[in-house]
């Protein structure tokens, strides 16, 4: 988990996001425990109502359950509803801001394409 | 029973020609943790000093645990309000002072209370005049925190602390809330850092209660949107504007309002670009004495 946020977005989404991150990179497992509300509001010196509302955003897209009485878990499916959610939203994330930059600086798309493809050469 | 905790109907306190409190009305709940935030002069300690009974309104009313509060023992004895100053013996030790909130405050907890002077490093021997400025705000936040009061109020608590020593306070205070919920009103000046802790915010200005928002929307409803000047104004045009200057060619509005998505797509519609406002900043502009307001 990342220990700051920054002025974008509001502080919920960012622990909503936070966390998605950490399944998707499987620093959190499936069927794991994520830590408490309390936990999190402490850490982040933020309201728990705050983190309360980030994890039940979570819990609203399944990726997220809770265990009576002992707190929340990570759902098995959760990293694809991730991953299925994220690439949905690949283009307006990334690609709509890349073309931005791109126009202002006069790019065109034949370059950005060549440079995607030696990108992703030097990381196969 | 009321809902509120705390409810106040049209308070309003002068001194001389100044108005220091006017036609106050708010409602707090129960458990939640309130910012008072306004610049110096804005009337937060003498808001403070009235819903707990330090001073008298010139009128209006204050209920607290849905009594009227003025001179009720049995609700007043439910707050514990930590001044910002004038409130101790200067000849008593910190022991001492411990003691007597101990008989004073009904919920207090002074194996807490004694926990929180190690972690703070405040040493109970001392007496209370031989207290640097921060220790004063110390000794505060220990009382405050281990009096374990269903309301309870600081005003400036971190006043005279260093950065690290502040960020000790807002983790206790979120802690101890999570195992013992009560309502906090903290007021500060420091709303960057304070900001994210709070629930709610209660703006005061002029004496005034300006806004009563949720953290979060308070948040969401600020944007900055800057470009050309002519464009900026087409995307601006109708909203709450509480912002505007000009940097170079470059115009900057800061918009206030509730933000839709297709508002916000309006905003950027044009090729203006549209970011966040830091809420210190928003702060200032909603406080500001001379708002300018373009058209």
């Amino acid at each position: 988990m990342k220990l700051d946020f920054d002025n974008e977005k509001s502080i919920y989404l960012q622990i909503a996001e936070s966390i998605e991150d950490d399944i998707i990179k499987g620093n959190i497992d499936e069927e794991t425990q994520i830590p408490s509300t309390n936990h999190m509001a402490v850490i982040y010196r933020i309201n728990p109502a705050t983190a309360g509302k980030g994890i039940n955003l979570l819990v609203d897209r399944g990726i997220l359950y809770k265990k009576r009485g002992i707190g929340m878990f990570v759902t098995i499916g959760a990293r694809k509803i991730i991953q299925d959610d994220r690439k949905n939203n690949f283009y307006e994330r990334f690609i709509t801001t890349l073309l931005e930059e791109a126009n202002n600086l006069g790019i065109k798309t034949e370059e950005i394409i060549e440079m995607i493809r030696k990108g992703g050469r030097s990381s196969e | 029973m009321s809902e509120f905790i705390l409810e106040t109907k049209a308070l309003n306190k002068s001194y001389g020609d100044v108005k220091a409190v006017r036609d106050f009305t708010v409602g707090l709940e129960r458990n939640k943790i309130y910012g008072l935030l306004g610049r110096n002069g804005a009337g937060k300690t003498t808001f403070l000093n009235i819903i707990s009974s330090r001073i008298f309104a010139d009128s209006g009313e204050v209920r607290l645990f849905g009594y009227n509060a003025v001179e009720n023992q049995e609700a007043l004895a439910k707050i514990c309000y930590m001044p910002e100053k004038d409130l101790f013996i200067e000849t008593a030790r910190v022991s001492r002072i411990l003691k007597d909130a101990a008989i004073f405050y009904d919920n207090f907890d002074m194996e807490y209370a004694q926990r929180l002077c190690k972690k703070f490093d405040l040493s109970t021997g001392k007496k209370y005049k031989a207290l640097s400025r921060g220790y004063e705000s110390i000794i505060r936040i220990v009382i405050g925190l281990a009096s374990r009061a269903p309301l309870t109020i600081f005003d400036e608590p971190v006043l005279g602390l260093d950065a690290a020593v502040r960020d000790l306070f807002y983790r206790e205070l979120i802690a101890d809330y999570e195992s013992n919920p009560r309502t906090y009103i903290i007021s500060t000046h420091l709303i960057e850092e304070s900001a994210d802790v709070f629930e709610e915010a209660l703006i005061i200005k002029d004496g005034m209660l300006v806004e009563k928002l949720p953290v979060d929307e308070l948040k969401e409803m600020a944007r900055y949107v800057s470009g050309k000047a002519s464009v900026v104004d087409d995307a601006v045009s109708g909203m709450n504007i509480v912002h505007s200057e000009m940097v170079g060619n470059v115009k900057i509005c800061a918009v206030f309002e509730r933000l839709t998505d297709e508002k916000l797509r309006m905003l950027a519609s044009g090729g203006a670009d549209v970011s966040p406002v830091p809420v210190q900043k928003l702060f200032i502009y909603l406080t500001e004495q001379n708002q300018e307001v373009v058209k």
